[in-house]
């Protein structure tokens, strides 16, 4: 019976899983191909990033500079390199600041119902009514400007986002009834929690995680270029956008490299995120 | 010579390596109803929706099934659109998933006729309103413009079967459509579509694994069994014919033996009194603040050692609500339960949590749904051990895998399904992993919140074996907790009738079924289908006419 009530929508599941294996197998891809780049600039890249050539000031792409260089003459690539790293780990910080916070909020609203859950979804409302750019206008203004700015303002975003995620998906386990299960075994709610909702909802956080690390790529990028983010000489894909800004009718590979880098690393997390999704709901109604 | 309405020939249906009907065939005329009984896998929904062509693109079907001569199998798409809904309608068994929530029922019973045009929205609507007074719901009562969620389960039926036969179909096919539905409504329903039957002269085809139901209803039936049919004919024939080994099988396990005598010793384990719980009705914008809702209005119980209670009672009667409370996962306004010479449940003051833990050593349940019981990425090991934590000093590691694999045995699964995960299991197999794991304290008590209702007649009954042998062994008192009368007549001592949030009987088995002393008892017997029952209505209607 089961196996006839799931196959039922059978032939547009399974086109659906065709592109749910493509778009994880590309998105692992693209993903760990902008993370080596990164992990490689730590130790080695074309040239120096910062180090500027006067003479050698905006070169088309060629055999010496495959990405052009910039105004100052810095070798494209290099700073493309050197700026993944600053989206990514802002991006990953804001993401850990996201999930550290918003994980055990929406574990607490879910536990505790009532005027809990209410008290925790409307903060978070209030906090989705905020603009991410005022967050981190306050947070320059509070910090100085700095990567830390586009980490607070990205995270704190993420916050109710993971909040619900895990509340809802929370909710729909706690009528389950392994939790009554749970309950007559003596647990209380927070063991519970611990050892029966959360990790049966980190398949669901997986997939956010890397929705919401694409998220912050291009909320870095919004930030760094209107000067929110990584100062310099701190490289940044950004603020590379914003220096390209003037110049893209003579060096238009200024701007095509680092927005390409930027399009790679949101298309690469949001196709991870989505195949995570097909695959986990495959596997899921084969258990 | 007209064709009969509906030939299936050598009906085959593959899913890729397995099989779901291997060589179907069957004729059925007018006015007529096909009974199609069978155990979970058998097949049954899989004819169903190969009639109508809804099997999923990867099935291959083959054989031929003919609707007054034409076949199904052969015509186009957009031709089988207008058979589906035009010539046969279709119940399912889920009103609640069966109807469009965001739909007004009125459009839901003339939808096909509006898809097929040429139907102003009054004409549509007094379709519907005709359809709906026809299977008892005039407008009087339930207007067009409700929405399913304002229905009841049976109503929503009502509406499904409404919208199955707002074009007149030839063929209605009904898969298990009083399966969620309380006995009485059940026999409202049932009674509905005889009515339909032979006032409208349409054929039925009924599909349940409820034996008693289907012999009440059916002129003929086809009994099926991993993917074939295993007897067929007409339906007093079939059950009586002791020929067919699967039928009488299934009818030993639908017939339940009477529990054997226990073992009662006065010593009571439980007793709650005076239970109060109720629910606050939601409220309305600027409408005055409605009466709570009495889920339990004043009940006791009791229970004695080596005793099987059984609590039984509609949806809505408060029989889950009173086990919840007298497991402590909710608490009640007012009354006490007294387990074992403790006073657990105080009305007023807040229970510590000591006290629960306390309470729960001594009392441990088995919940309904096989597949929602476990914590899937834990193992069976880990699941079965999860009460140990009760207990003062926790045991060791080792302590607890011996505990595990004693209960495992216990129970008469294998040894080695220690460390597997839940979804290795079969619906029956979970439920003996569920008793283990409420054995694993060795409670004095185990409550069964409906536990057997998700299960196949067959594993029911070797569940209901076990858990009489482990009552005897280890001298258990259990609440059993059912809607199912017939059910608890083979397992309950005891009985414990509750409507609209009261006790209304309680007695002992025996003497309930034999003399319901209040109105709702009889009612509630009545209306359960019962094989025996009916079996020897038609023999003695066979004697009167003979």
């Amino acid at each position: 019976m089961s196996q006839i009530a799931s196959g039922m929508d059978g032939a547009p599941r399974r086109a659906g899983l065709r592109l749910g294996r493509s778009a994880l197998v590309w998105g692992a891809a693209i993903s760990a191909t902008v993370a080596v780049a990164a992990l490689i600039s730590l130790i080695w890249t074309p040239y120096n990033p910062v180090a500027m050539q006067m003479a050698a000031r905006l070169t088309p792409p060629c055999f010496a500079h495959p990405f052009g260089t910039d105004a100052y003459g810095r070798d494209v690539l290099s700073v493309v390199m050197a700026g993944a790293r600053t989206a990514l780990a802002v991006a990953i910080s804001a993401c850990a600041i996201g999930l550290g916070c918003g994980a055990p909020l929406g574990l607490l609203a879910a536990a505790r119902k009532g005027w809990v859950d209410e008290a925790v979804m409307r903060c978070a409302d209030i906090v989705f009514a905020f603009p991410a750019l005022l967050l981190a206008v306050l947070a320059a203004a509070a910090l100085g400007p700095g990567a830390l700015d586009a980490v607070i303002a990205i995270g704190v975003y993420s916050i109710p986002v993971f909040a619900r995620v895990v509340r809802t998906g929370a909710l729909r386990l706690w009528s389950l009834d392994y939790i009554l299960a749970a309950r007559m075994a003596g647990k209380g709610p927070l063991r519970i929690s611990i050892a029966h909702i959360f990790p049966n909802l980190l398949v669901a956080l997986a997939v956010q995680v890397s929705l919401q690390l694409s998220l912050a790529v291009v909320a870095e990028a919004g930030l760094a270029y209107v000067g929110l983010s990584a100062q310099p000489p701190e490289p940044s894909w950004g603020r590379m956008l914003a220096e390209a800004q003037t110049l893209y009718m003579d060096a238009p590979w200024l701007a095509l490299f680092p927005g390409a880098a930027i399009a790679c690393a949101v298309i690469g997390f949001s196709l991870l995120g989505e195949g995570l999704r097909a695959h986990f709901a495959r596997t899921a109604g084969r258990g | 010579m007209t064709p009969p309405l509906l030939q299936i020939e050598n009906l085959r249906v593959d899913f890729g390596d397995r099989t779901a009907v291997r060589g179907l065939s069957l004729t059925m005329g007018r006015a007529q109803t096909l009974g199609v009984v069978g155990e979970s896998g058998s097949g049954k929904s899989a004819t169903s929706l190969a009639i109508l062509r809804l099997l999923p693109t990867h099935a291959q079907v083959s054989g031929r099934i003919l609707l007054e001569g034409r076949d199904l199998l052969a015509l186009s798409e957009p031709d089988m659109c207008a058979v589906r809904g035009g010539d046969i309608g279709i119940v399912f068994q889920e009103p609640m998933t069966a109807l469009d929530p965001l739909m007004r029922i009125g459009d839901q019973v003339a939808e096909a006729a509006r898809r097929r045009g040429r139907l102003s929205r009054r004409d549509a609507d007094n379709l519907a309103r005709r359809t709906l007074a026809e299977v008892g719901l005039p407008p009087e009562i339930v207007s067009l413009d409700r929405y399913p969620h304002q229905l009841s389960g049976g109503q929503r039926q009502r509406v499904a079967i409404a919208a199955a036969i707002a074009l007149a179909p030839r063929l209605l096919i009904a898969d298990e459509p009083t399966t969620a539905l309380d006995v009485t409504v059940q026999a409202q329903i049932m009674a509905l579509l005889k009515r339909l039957v032979r006032e409208r002269g349409l054929g039925l085809i009924f599909i349940s694994h409820d034996l008693a139901l289907v012999a009440e209803a059916a002129d003929k039936i086809v009994v099926m069994k991993d993917a074939g049919v295993v007897a067929e004919g007409a339906s007093l024939d079939v059950l009586a014919d002791a020929r067919h080994p699967y039928v009488q099988q299934l009818k030993a396990a639908a017939a339940l033996p009477a529990p054997a005598p226990a073992l009662i010793t006065p010593d009571l384990v439980l007793e709650a009194e005076g239970l109060v719980r109720s629910y606050p009705a939601p409220r309305r914008w600027l409408r005055p603040t409605p009466e709570p809702f009495l889920a339990l209005d004043g009940v006791g119980v009791t229970l004695h050692r080596g005793e099987c209670l059984g609590i039984v009672g509609e949806s809505g009667s408060g029989k889950s609500t009173l086990l919840r409370t007298l497991l402590a996962l909710d608490k009640p306004q007012a009354g006490t339960v007294h387990l074992g010479g403790e006073t657990l449940s105080q009305s007023g003051g807040q229970r510590g949590a000591g006290a629960d833990r306390r309470l729960r050593r001594r009392i441990q349940a088995v919940f309904q749904d096989p597949y929602g019981s476990f914590n899937p990425s834990w193992r069976v090991e880990q699941l079965i051990a999860e009460p140990l934590d009760l207990l003062d000093p926790r045991p060791s590691a080792v302590e607890r895998r011996q505990r595990v694999a004693t209960l495992l045995a216990q129970v008469g699964l294998p040894a080695d399904a220690i460390d597997r995960s839940p979804s290795a299991f079969s619906g029956g197999q979970r439920q003996r992993i569920a008793i283990a794991r409420a054995l694993a304290i060795s409670p004095d008590i185990i409550a069964f919140d409906e536990a057997t209702a998700a299960l196949d007649v067959s594993t029911r009954a070797e569940i209901l074996k076990l858990l009489a042998e482990l009552k005897q062994t280890l001298r258990l008192s259990y609440l059993f907790v059912t809607h199912d009368l017939a059910l608890v007549r083979a397992i309950a001592d005891r009985i414990v009738v509750m409507q609209a949030g009261r006790v209304v009987e309680t007695g002992r088995t025996a003497d309930v079924f034999a003399g319901p002393k209040h109105p709702y008892t009889a009612k509630l017997l009545a209306a359960t289908p019962d094989l025996e029952r009916v079996l020897a209505q038609a023999q003695s209607r066979t004697y009167a006419a003979g």
